[in-house]
């Protein structure tokens, strides 16, 4: 896998060893300063706690001591107030006074009330309300009243004002000695300076109080709004302490939890001695253990830096362990990169030097063995070469010949023979006889070229597919017993080695290697001959195997190619050619059935004395049989059939010919002939054969089917030719003819005209009503006529030469103009409503403005003609998007019916009341408006329902 | 040498210190009065932001209009204030504060008003405005029973009260029912005098209709245009010997004998902390409508004298402030 590093085990070992020294003196040091790091750093928490809590608890109880005299304070105006009042009589003005001054004096104090024993009041004084004589109210049965009467200080439960201000009411006694309560003194006090005086403690870097009653309902913090939205902080931690602790002092100074604003804070509480109030301080933990999280961070860079130092320590230390094994590793990398000389050096004088010569002992061991086995490796190269080479030539060619020869050369040189040959079997596998031969001393060559099988040593290794080697034959006993000629030691040879050619178990032939002088011939030889010669086996086979493909291949081409030809004259011996060699045989005969009759049609090289007869009965010999019985008929012995008549017998027995083969020749299961062979030597059709000349003669059949069909068709065709010529000069004549003949008879109508006209207008003198009205049918009926005529000449000059375009660029408002004229003039009478819709602004056109007038005039002139009453609507608009021009003729008149609408663009196409004379036309207008569009890019559609009327609606592009 | 190291160290404090221009943003307060008698609650204002930590020049800076008593150029100069948002705007009156309210609706513009009459024109509640706005309450309106309680110590057995209103005026209507609410329950019957502008005050008081015969005291509303005049009709009053009693210090300070009312500079200060308050982030519908801190009660013994009136001792003694 590209990429992975793949390591030995001896990398993993000495790496691992590092490994291990660097993880077990990393952990032990990571543990040892972890263990100090957490140690100092829980030290160091608790005493920062200590330490906030001890200025919480002393901040705390500072600003609780602070509201405390605030109250007080307070209270103590108040006892003042209400030492002075009572000098006075109740409801006097100095009480009053004394009321007002106290409000002036402190501003905390809004309103003061004097109430008598009763509980009346007796003055009331506001700093912002007129309290009159009449505003004085009976107060007995208010908590500040009945409290303070027995001689208490009441301080009431905040309240907030309308104005939302916090407030508490604070009542005392009014006494003219102690025990002797005469009234009572209200005061209410906004605690909004308690908020200022809050407001102002400041400790820590970000700390802050605020004080909260025994509801958890905040009465002071800096910030008027949380206490004036009136929230309730059971949920704060300091406050959820202060309502937990009963009215006890905070047993957890400087506590963690949520704070006043949601954020973690550390919180002290301290209660308000006599108000039922706590102070609460806090201060944003984060701020609070700042300087913890700097010495934290502090303690934890040291922890780094020492990790880091003992860590290079460790590294430095294990590298110095773990360097002779690196060594020792460095060296086995080395060996296993090949460099087998290299030794190691380790000079510890320990285990691991002793490990390092055992390791250069086992290199040097490892170094001879390298050696034989590189030896072995070359022989085995050497052999695979020699295989290879042998490969190389079998596959070069698939001729057998030419690779035999190149084979046996190779093998004389590559196994230093004297000589070397190559036997194969023959055609019948009797004999093993010499393909190929190679000597190097060609005074020794080898007479005998053929062995009968089992035959002498050649044969009996070609029979038993069993190698027979001879290191010696001076001395061998076996040579004795297997050699029948002793031709080889005749011939000088003391060696000699055959083996058998094999391919897929069969056993071929014989390879042969001889050599003048004795010799040792080993395992690794005899296996590597075996191997050529199993090469040579596959060498042969595949030369069989392209034998047998190309004879097939061109059995198949022959077939095939028959059924090419579609010339009888060509076709016919050539059937009989190819019959006579797919066989190989003497004479091939094709015979055609006609009737009773076999008619004989082509024959090959008939011989000498043999006559074909041209007409057989089917009824009659072999040939006859092939046909009455429908089938193949073969016979080896020819002259010994019973079936020949004695002339026949007589004749062929003359010419020769001793075997035969019929086959029938089948179109779609239809006997149309026969092919029969003969051969002149004695043979037995095999069924291959006869499954082959079967093909052929079905190949052949359908070609002598489709030579006749072409023969047929050719013939059609040159008569087809020669109508066609007959029918264009026909149509040439009928468009000149029509042509001349419209130009005569335009000539005199546009004289006819020409002259009414001037009748009409008086030239040549006076016309009366009568006159003129006839004039007027002479001169209507003549455009008609001049119409029609000028149709058909277009038509003609159409077909006679084609169209041309006479294109330039034009306002349609110039051709519209012409055009409604034209329909002026054809509603003389005024018998159908005529309207126009033709958008303002068209754009111009360029394309042939007559032809387009013409194209209207005709769509118009429809209308007219088939419009007997109604109205007939011309539109013509822009279709920007399609960069066209929309024409449009709709008619109230007779319709068309579905079933024709398709053709009533065609020449002469009229519908079926014109024939009556109802409605004249020759049937071109369509033709010709359709034939125009065509030419000028344009389209035509019709839409129209019989009795209810048509539109034709055209479109142009701008530019043709 | 000892030359090379002071260049070298002024260039190293030029690139270590950043200008003021450079990197730190100068929060633009924009303050809006609608005459001069409120500018004190600026200065008030401007003093308790210095001492807050807001340097002018430094970290904050001030631009403060004046409309003069102009309601036109007032309404101008609050839209002209919100185009060009600033991060803070500062009024004083409601009759300065309603436009602005106005311009900044539906903006989050903060607005905090030092001093407003009737805040309950532009803020949802006392306990939260419930938009941009914040501020304090002058309790002017709510303070009118007690000036003419006032007006009635300082001149004992008065029965005819003057009382000048604006129908145009931002408080009118409030004013209106508060004066008309005192005035019944102290049994005093009222000449309400109305006066559209300036113009027409000082009119009035050319064609004396503040004199002894008309009343027996006068007692001014907390009104934009009223206030405008205050100056010029003072000398006519006092010249009738007409008992005055002011909306503000400033006007006692200017002629009118007596008031009862909050400080306009101890409010601007009031108001500084509710500035610091929106500048640390917090929004003003957060911040709850405050009262003063203190009411004042102002004596001009002056006038006492000019209009031959002794004021009782007792009425000296609660006075937070004599002029003399």
């Amino acid at each position: 896998v590209k990429g992975m590093i793949f390591k030995t085990p001896s990398q993993w070992v000495t790496r691992g060893i590092r490994r291990r020294l660097l993880a077990l003196g990393l952990a032990l040091l990571a543990l040892m300063l972890f263990s100090y790091t957490i140690a100092n750093t829980i030290y160091s928490r608790g005493r920062v706690r200590i330490a906030q809590s001890q200025i919480q608890m002393e901040v705390a109880t500072r600003v609780a001591s602070e509201i405390e005299g605030f109250v007080q304070g307070k209270v103590t105006r108040l006892r003042d107030l209400a030492s002075a009042v009572s000098l006075y009589d109740p409801g006097v003005v100095e009480q009053r006074l004394l009321g007002l001054l106290l409000l002036k004096n402190d501003a905390a104090f809004t309103e003061i009330a004097v109430l008598d024993a009763t509980g009346k009041e007796t003055a009331k004084i506001s700093e912002r309300k007129v309290y009159l004589p009449s505003d004085l109210a009976e107060r007995s049965d208010t908590a500040v009243f009945t409290r303070s009467v027995q001689g208490d200080t009441y301080i009431g439960p905040v309240y907030t004002s309308d104005r939302a201000e916090p407030y508490i009411t604070v009542g005392v006694p009014i006494q003219l000695r102690p025990r002797q309560v005469i009234g009572v003194l209200r005061g209410e006090i906004n605690l909004k300076f308690l908020w200022q005086a809050v407001g102002e403690i400041k400790f820590g870097k970000a700390g802050y109080a605020y004080v909260v009653d025994r509801g958890g309902g905040l009465i002071a913090h800096k910030d008027a709004s949380l206490v004036l939205s009136q929230q309730d902080l059971a949920h704060v931690y300091g406050v959820r302490k202060f309502l937990e602790s009963g009215g006890a002092i905070d047993r957890n100074p400087a506590g963690e939890g949520e704070g006043l604003r949601g954020e973690p804070v550390l919180s002290t509480f301290v209660p308000v001695s006599g108000l039922d109030w706590a102070v609460v301080l806090e201060e944003r933990a984060a701020v609070a253990l700042a300087d913890l999280k700097r010495l934290e961070r502090y303690t934890l860079f040291l922890l780094v830096a020492g990790l880091f130092i003992g860590g290079g320590v460790i590294v430095w230390a294990s590298d110095k362990i773990a360097r002779p094994i690196r060594e020792l590793h460095r060296g086995a990398e080395i060996i296993a990169a090949g460099n087998l000389q290299h030794r190691v050096a380790v000079e510890t004088h320990d285990e691991i030097a002793d490990l390092g010569q055992q390791f250069n002992r086992m290199a040097a061991e490892l170094q001879n063995s390298y050696a034989a086995l590189e030896e072995r490796v070359a022989q085995r190269t050497r052999d695979l070469s020699v295989l290879y080479e042998i490969t190389a030539a079998v596959n070069q060619s698939i001729e057998l010949e030419p690779i035999l020869q190149v084979v046996v050369r190779k093998i004389t040189d590559i196994f230093c023979s004297d000589a070397t040959r190559i036997f194969l079997f023959d055609h019948g596998g009797n004999n093993v006889e010499l393909q190929a031969s190679f000597d190097t001393r060609p005074e020794f060559r080898l007479g005998v070229r053929s062995f009968k099988r089992g035959q002498g040593i050649v044969g009996r290794v070609a029979e038993t597919a069993e190698p027979l080697v001879f290191e010696n034959t001076l001395t061998d006993p076996r040579y004795q017993a297997y050699s029948e000629s002793r031709a080889m030691r005749k011939a000088g040879y003391c060696f000699l080695a055959a083996f058998p050619i094999k391919a897929r178990e069969r056993c071929l032939g014989t390879l042969l290697l001889v050599g003048q002088f004795p010799r040792k011939f080993v395992l690794d030889e005899a296996r590597l001959i075996t191997s050529v010669a199993e090469q040579i086996g596959v060498a042969v086979e595949n030369a069989e195997l392209f034998r047998a493909v190309k004879a097939k291949s061109q059995e198949l081409a022959t077939l095939m190619e028959i059924n090419k030809d579609l010339n009888r004259e060509v076709l016919l011996p050539r059937i009989v050619y190819e019959a006579r060699h797919i066989l190989n045989v003497d004479t091939s005969i094709f015979r055609l059935v006609e009737g009773e009759n076999l008619v004989l049609l082509s024959a090959s090289e008939p011989a000498q004395d043999f006559s074909v007869q041209p007409k057989l009965s089917i009824h009659e010999g072999l040939t006859g049989e092939v046909v009455s019985q429908n089938r193949v008929v073969a016979v080896k012995k020819l002259l010994e059939n019973n079936k020949l008549s004695e002339w026949q017998r007589e004749a062929l027995g003359r010419a020769g010919y001793r075997s035969f083969l019929g086959i029938p020749m089948r179109v779609a299961d239809r006997i149309i002939g026969t092919l029969t062979v003969f051969s002149v030597e004695e043979r037995e059709f095999q069924a291959e054969e006869i499954l082959l000349m079967s093909a052929f003669a079905d190949q052949a059949a359908i070609a002598i089917e489709n030579a006749n069909l072409f023969a047929e068709v050719k013939a059609k065709s040159v008569e087809l030719e020669k109508a066609n010529r007959e029918l264009v000069e026909a149509s040439r004549t009928r468009s000149g003819f029509m042509a001349a003949m419209s130009h005569e008879l335009r000539t005199p109508l546009n004289v006819i005209i020409g002259n009414t006209e001037l009748v009409q207008d008086g030239f040549f003198g006076d016309v009366t009503p009568k006159q003129r009205e006839a004039l007027d049918n002479v001169l209507r009926y003549s455009q008609i006529l001049l119409k029609l005529i000028h149709n058909v000449l277009a038509m003609t000059r159409l077909e006679a030469k084609g169209m041309t375009m006479d294109v330039s660029t034009f306002h349609l408002e110039e051709i519209i103009g012409q055009v409604q004229t034209y329909a002026e003039h054809l509603n003389y009478n005024n018998k159908v409503e005529l309207r126009w819709q033709v958008e303002k602004n068209l754009p111009p056109l360029t394309t042939d403005a007559l032809k387009l007038e013409e194209i209207l005039q005709n769509l118009l002139g429809n209308a007219f003609k088939f419009t007997p009453r109604g109205g007939i609507e011309v539109g013509v608009r822009d279709l920007p998007a399609e960069g066209r021009i929309e024409f449009r003729v709709s008619d109230t008149g007779i319709g068309i019916e579905a079933d024709v609408l398709d053709r009533i663009f065609e020449e002469f196409y009229q519908h079926k009341e014109a024939h009556t004379g109802t409605y004249s036309g020759v049937g071109l207008g369509l033709s010709i408006v359709k034939k125009y569009l065509d030419l000028m890019g344009g389209d035509i559609r019709v839409e129209s329902q019989p009795q209810e009327g048509s539109t034709f609606t055209i479109t142009l592009p701008y530019t043709v | 040498m000892k030359a090379l190291r002071g260049l070298f160290a002024g260039l190293l404090l030029a690139v270590l210190i950043p200008s003021p221009g450079q990197g730190q943003k100068v929060t633009r307060i924009e303050a809006l009065v609608s005459n001069n008698q409120f500018l004190p609650a600026i200065e008030g204002f401007r003093k308790r932001m210095a001492e807050l930590g807001y340097k002018e020049g430094g970290s904050i800076e001030y631009n403060v209009h004046n409309a003069v008593g102009n309601s036109a150029a007032l309404n101008m100069m609050a839209v002209k204030i919100v185009e060009s948002k600033p991060d803070v705007i500062v009024t004083s009156s409601t009759t300065a504060t309603e436009p602005i309210a106005k311009a900044t609706a539906g903006t989050a513009i903060p607005v905090v008003f030092l001093s407003a009459g009737n805040p309950l024109k532009f803020v949802h509640s006392y306990s939260s405005s419930g938009n941009n706005l914040t501020g304090i309450s002058t309790s002017s309106i709510d303070l009118t029973g007690k000036r003419m309680e006032l007006l009635l110590e300082l001149v004992p057995g008065a029965k005819k009260v003057i009382t000048l209103h604006n129908p145009t005026g931002a408080n009118y209507k409030a004013n209106l029912a508060a004066t008309r609410e005192a005035g019944k329950q102290l049994g005093v019957d009222l000449v309400e005098i109305n006066v559209n502008s300036r113009d027409e005050l000082v009119r009035a008081a050319r064609a004396r209709l503040f004199t002894r015969e008309v009343g027996d005291g006068i007692v001014l509303a907390p009104d934009g245009i009223i206030n405008s005049g205050v100056d010029e009709i003072m000398p006519y009053i006092n010249r009738e010997e007409l008992p005055s009693i002011a909306v503000n210090s400033e006007f006692v300070k200017a002629g009118a004998l007596a008031t009862y009312a909050s400080d306009y500079f101890d409010l601007g200060e009031q108001g500084a902390a509710l500035v610091h308050k929106v500048l640390s982030g917090m929004k003003p519908t957060d911040l709850p409508i405050e009262q003063p801190y203190k009411l004042k009660l102002v004596i001009n013994l002056k006038t006492a004298r000019v209009i031959g009136l002794k004021i009782p001792r007792a009425i000296l003694l609660r006075a937070s402030e004599v002029f003399e």
